[in-house]
């Protein structure tokens, strides 16, 4: 099934300032274009019985200079993003593990000393393959003699945006200041390859370290067809306001603001739905003649693609609604012209999200346009979207279950339900405010909890520019001193709910130097320091005292306390 | 169709095709034992041989006994440290043996940096210790020569945190290069039989501490890299190889709770309760829990939880594909308390009434598939009832579903059913279901809901408690591995 357009300009290529140049920070740099650069080449698994480590297989055999097979311009991009005429070439084994890669062995250890740095690798693999790419570090700590510099240093893994071309990935690293870096070994798939039949190969370039945390060069996702700061060229049109009713859901509305004509709201404004419901959306427009289009992308692979057959979206369109497109809206009904907007709003037909979809977060797109399903905005000469009024904005759309799994993570106390049950056991509703309570352990009290909620928890903040999860601290303050308890917003209970427990010492038998006192609550009264009442801790029944307030040692504050100063 | 590329550099432009060249390698890695590919991560022969343990005890003996403290601030004058005899390593070991333990940590050194053994790198141990007790103290050694003698497992849990040291978090290495390091080498030597030495992962923060004289609090930003642990792991396992480097070691996880349960989906990667299916390295969670009603260290009044109470963490812990450390804190008298001796010996006894007969000797088992034998090993369900952890079952590669069939000649009161994966191949169920029967025809599903991950070992309760004790009559019982990453496989079976 192809898209009902041939154009598939998916991803812009942003040249980041530090495009492809050394960095002069640190200058480690290989290139693989002339001898020298490195000290040889192999491969390496982390697995002790890789059949690369017993012998059973030669390594050598498996990485090899080989000539760029992407140096040129890309018919996606339009560009070159790595003209390099040699590049390193590994083929992943399939009777590796999970970590096999090749082994670039340096010229001269690299120090790192204190610092962060960040390696950047050139990484090019086939369409089809996982995302997912680690860099290993091998090396030793340089007073250490006899000790080998294969000890593995750290592994930091980085996804790929996009598969089938170059991309330019950030491993940032960090050593004990008394650590040489000896090798690097680049993993090209960190999937497990059980289930493979035949090998790939993977294409490595341009390895440089720096202190540049950012990628010399970009693949965007999402890409609009137009300057993201461009503003808009006519002041009779402009979309305002959206408006989700989603089956299940309280209506959702969100405002749009004018300023330019493209607007990522995708940090203030989540859509709620659930699997196989129904998503009606609408578009506060002032102007005329134009239509709405709605994306999302359910593949989470950072582009909508519309797939259109008899005048109507496929069931994986990503393109899934749309008032006007070569005389027809998304339901198939013809529409004798594009003008769609009924008094001052654009209706979009309802779409229904997958029931098999899965729960998560996806990137959704409102796009008020002329006859264009594609989602960068109309780039037709003479029906710019830029020039004809329309606007493009992004939100998030959170498909979520009616229960989500809630869980504590904690030493020295649990936080549990109220009922004294462990948070795990039972999943608790979706959109409802929850309350937990804290029991710290014998000795100890709780100073907050760090929640995070959302989905991905273990995986990254962001997936395809997509934020997953949010963490919050909750500081004491925030808890019922007098049950220990607190209410979790709703607005919290949006995915996944992962709570830690922050529990420390009550701070028996502490003493002066800058420290909070705390007292045990047999010590009656309330008391006050200078005129200041000493504040109570919530939860453990304690009076807390700055030592700044005293110089006394604890058993002295407390003999002053219980006399009742 | 125009496209808009925004360049910030120009770049040189190349028009070369799309030729694809590299090292293609056509090997193929014979196979003659017809053994499934492995599903990575799989764990270290270390982390095998760890994950063996199962259930050991975790000792928490020090200044804080003294102190009646649970963190120390590293202040405490080492003459509070003076036992009334000379602690006694062998009786923890000999109590905690008898609930069927197979090994044990000791607290070498908490948070307060007071060191149980004579070490150069500090004037804050035993060799300044208040009594002649506490003079003659050596926890690495005399626990070491015990769990030897015992035929036990054993290691030792430093704490990198030091709140008496005047170097920690002083913003140089000094404190890793000059006390942190040095420590754990002189702990190594202790043996190089260890199993496991334990990383706590307390960094400082909002405790204050003493710090040599300076007082006050300090933190690090990044443990890793603070005590550099990638190295100190690497010398660790040059004397002793078979010793997990447990939490910011990387070898073995905090299962993220000190209650005693695991998730019941438990995943040998990732972090938490239920860990992750999709994360890249074998870390299998340990969880620690108190087997006492008070603090980690001993406490004047505490009590020892029941056998009962004990036995059901047992379940949720070591029936749920995580190890269980459980704490007992010897006194002041460097022994357990008899209170503790006796609970000790009561779970062990209940542990081997419940968990101790299996009723699979002598019931019939047939599988729905098995997978074609190779040259020198089979896959047949016999294996699951050998007492060979060596020897598996599995179906053939593409058939991730499969039922195990047991039937005994007359009706059976069932209790438990273990389960436990062949992970030197990697952890791979994701589901299964178990159903009993009277009559091998009307079928009644027990524990649902809970049947997702194996892993090395999963004990399923079949009335759905871990906190009651009942049994189920059946002649007939089923498991049926229902989603699996690829083949299943299973070493034993067993049915209390």
């Amino acid at each position: 099934m192809r898209p009902n357009r041939n154009y598939s300009i998916y991803h812009i290529l942003l040249i980041a300032i530090q495009a492809l140049l050394p960095s002069v920070v640190g200058a480690q740099h290989i290139t693989f274009e002339t001898e020298g650069e490195y000290r040889s080449l192999g491969v390496y698994d982390t697995w002790e019985q890789s059949p690369f480590r017993t012998g059973l297989l030669d390594g050598s055999k498996y990485v090899a200079l080989s000539e760029n097979p992407d140096a040129g311009v890309s018919e996606i991009t339009g560009l070159a993003s790595n003209p390099s005429a040699t590049v390193l070439a590994v083929q992943r084994s399939r009777y590796g593990s999970n970590t096999f890669g090749a082994r670039i062995d340096l010229n001269e250890p690299l120090h790192l000393g204190t610092s962060k740095k960040y390696v950047h690798v050139l990484v090019n693999k086939p369409v089809g393959e996982g995302a997912a790419v680690m860099l290993i570090g091998l090396g030793k700590r340089h007073e250490w003699e006899g000790q080998r510099p294969e000890t593995e240093q750290f592994w930091v893994d980085a996804a790929m945006a996009a598969l089938g071309e170059w991309n330019d990935l950030v491993f940032p690293i960090t050593t004990n200041e008394a650590v040489d870096i000896h090798s690097f070994v680049v993993v090209p798939d960190l999937a497990s390859p059980h289930l493979r039949t035949t090998d790939f190969i993977a294409y490595i370039d341009e390895i440089e370290v720096n202190d540049n945390p950012k990628p010399r060069f970009q693949l965007v996702n999402y890409p609009i067809n137009f300057d993201i700061n461009q503003t808009p060229t006519r002041t009779d049109r402009a979309l305002t306001k959206l408006t989700f009713t989603s089956t299940g859901e309280s209506s959702r509305n969100v405002t749009v603001p004018t300023t330019t004509v493209y607007t990522n709201l995708t940090e203030s404004a989540t859509v709620n739905a659930k699997a196989g419901g129904s998503i009606t959306v609408k578009m506060t427009y002032m102007g005329a003649w134009m239509s709405g289009y709605v994306y999302v992308d359910w593949n989470n692979d950072g582009q909508f693609t519309p797939v259109i057959e008899n005048s109507k979206p496929t069931a994986d369109s990503e393109l899934v609604s749309y008032t006007f497109l070569d005389g027809y809206n998304s339901k198939g009904s013809s529409q004798s012209n594009g003008n769609s907007v009924v008094n001052g709003v654009i209706t979009c037909p309802a779409f229904t999200v997958p029931a098999d979809i899965q729960p998560g977060i996806y990137r959704m797109r409102l796009k008020v346009d002329w006859n264009s399903d594609d989602a960068g905005g109309n780039s037709e000469t003479n029906n710019l979207i830029t020039a004809n009024g329309g606007a493009v904005v992004d939100v998030l759309l959170n498909v979520h279950e009616e229960e989500v799994r809630i869980t504590a993570n904690q030493l020295n106390g649990d936080v549990l339900r109220t009922d004294g049950l462990a948070l795990s056991d039972a999943p608790i509703p979706f959109g409802k405010s929850f309350k937990i309570k804290m029991a710290p352990a014998p000795d100890f009290t709780y100073t907050g909890i760090v929640l995070t909620h959302g989905y991905n928890l273990d995986g990254p903040e962001y997936v395809r520019d997509n934020r997953q999860f949010r963490t919050v601290t909750v500081p004491v303050e925030s808890f019922d001193a007098s049950t220990d308890e607190y209410t979790i917003p709703a607005s919290y209970i949006d995915g996944e709910v992962r709570i830690e427990g922050l529990f420390t010492p009550d701070g028996e038998g502490m003493g002066i130097g800058g420290d909070d006192v705390l007292f045990d609550k047999t010590i009656l009264g309330v008391y006050s320091i200078d005129g200041k009442r000493l504040p109570k801790v919530p939860g453990r029944g304690l009076y807390i005292l700055r030592t700044s307030q005293t110089n006394a040692r604890t058993s002295d504050v407390r003999k002053a306390l219980s006399n009742g100063r | 169709m125009k496209k808009i590329v925004f360049y910030l550099v120009a770049m040189l432009s190349f028009s070369n095709g799309h030729a694809a060249i590299g090292p293609i390698v056509e090997e193929t890695l014979p196979n003659p034992d017809n053994e499934p590919a492995p599903v990575h991560p799989v764990p270290s022969q270390r982390q095998l041989l760890w994950q063996e343990t199962e259930f050991y005890a975790f000792f928490h003996f020090g200044m804080n006994t003294f102190t009646n403290a649970e963190w120390g601030d590293g202040s405490e004058a080492e003459n509070r440290f003076a036992p009334t005899k000379v602690p006694n390593p062998r009786q923890w070991l000999t109590a905690v043996k008898t609930a069927g333990m197979k090994g044990g940590i000791a607290v070498v050194k908490h948070h307060d940096g007071f060191c149980l053994w004579p070490t150069a790198t500090t004037t804050h141990s035993i060799m300044n210790a208040g009594n002649e007790n506490g003079r003659y103290t050596n926890i690495p050694d005399s626990f070491s020569v015990a769990a030897r003698d015992l035929g036990m497992k054993y290691g030792f849990y430093v704490s990198p945190w030091d709140l008496n040291s005047g170097y920690w978090g002083d913003g140089t290495s000094n404190y890793v290069n000059k006390v942190f390091l040095p420590q754990c080498l002189e702990l190594a030597k202790y043996g190089s039989d260890q199993f496991e030495m334990w990383f706590d992962g307390a960094t400082g923060g909002d405790h204050s501490g003493y710090y040599g004289g300076a007082r006050g609090m300090r933190t690090i930003s990044d443990a890793s890299t603070y005590y550099d642990i990638p190295n100190l792991r690497d010398t660790v396992h040059s004397i002793a190889p078979n010793c997990v480097i447990w939490g910011v070691g990387d070898e073995a996880r905090w299962i993220g709770n000190e209650a005693g349960w695991a998730g019941e989906t438990n995943w040998a990667m990732g972090s938490g309760e239920s860990g992750n299916e999709h994360q890249w390295k074998w870390c299998a969670g340990e969880c620690d829990a108190k087997a006492t009603d008070k603090g980690w260290f001993w406490h004047s009044g505490e009590s020892p939880k029941t056998a009962q109470a004990l036995f059901k963490i047992y379940l949720e812990t070591v029936g749920r594909n995580a190890t269980l450390i459980l704490n007992f804190p010897p006194d002041q008298s460097g022994e357990l308390p008899q209170a503790d001796v006796k609970v000790l010996g009561e779970l062990g006894t209940m542990l081997q009434q419940r968990l101790g007969t299996d009723l699979m000797a002598d019931a019939t088992v047939t599988a729905t598939a098995t997978r074609a034998a190779g040259a020198a090993r089979t896959y047949e369900v016999d294996n699951l009832t050998d007492n060979n952890k060596d020897t598996y079952w599995a179906t053939d590669d593409g058939v991730h579903t499969a039922t195990i069939n047991v039937e005994w000649e007359e009706v059976r009161t069932l209790h438990y059913v273990m389960l436990m994966e062949y992970i030197r191949l990697g952890q791979r169920i994701r589901e299964f279901s178990i159903e009993t029967s009277l009559d091998g025809s009307s079928w009644t599903k027990r524990a649902t809901g809970s049947t997702t991950t194996v892993g090395y070992k999963r004990i399923v309760p079949l009335n759905g408690s871990t906190s009651t004790y009942s049994g189920i009559s059946a002649r007939y019982l089923r498991v049926t591995i229902e989603d699996s990453r690829s083949c299943p496989t299973l070493h034993t079976m067993a049915v209390y």
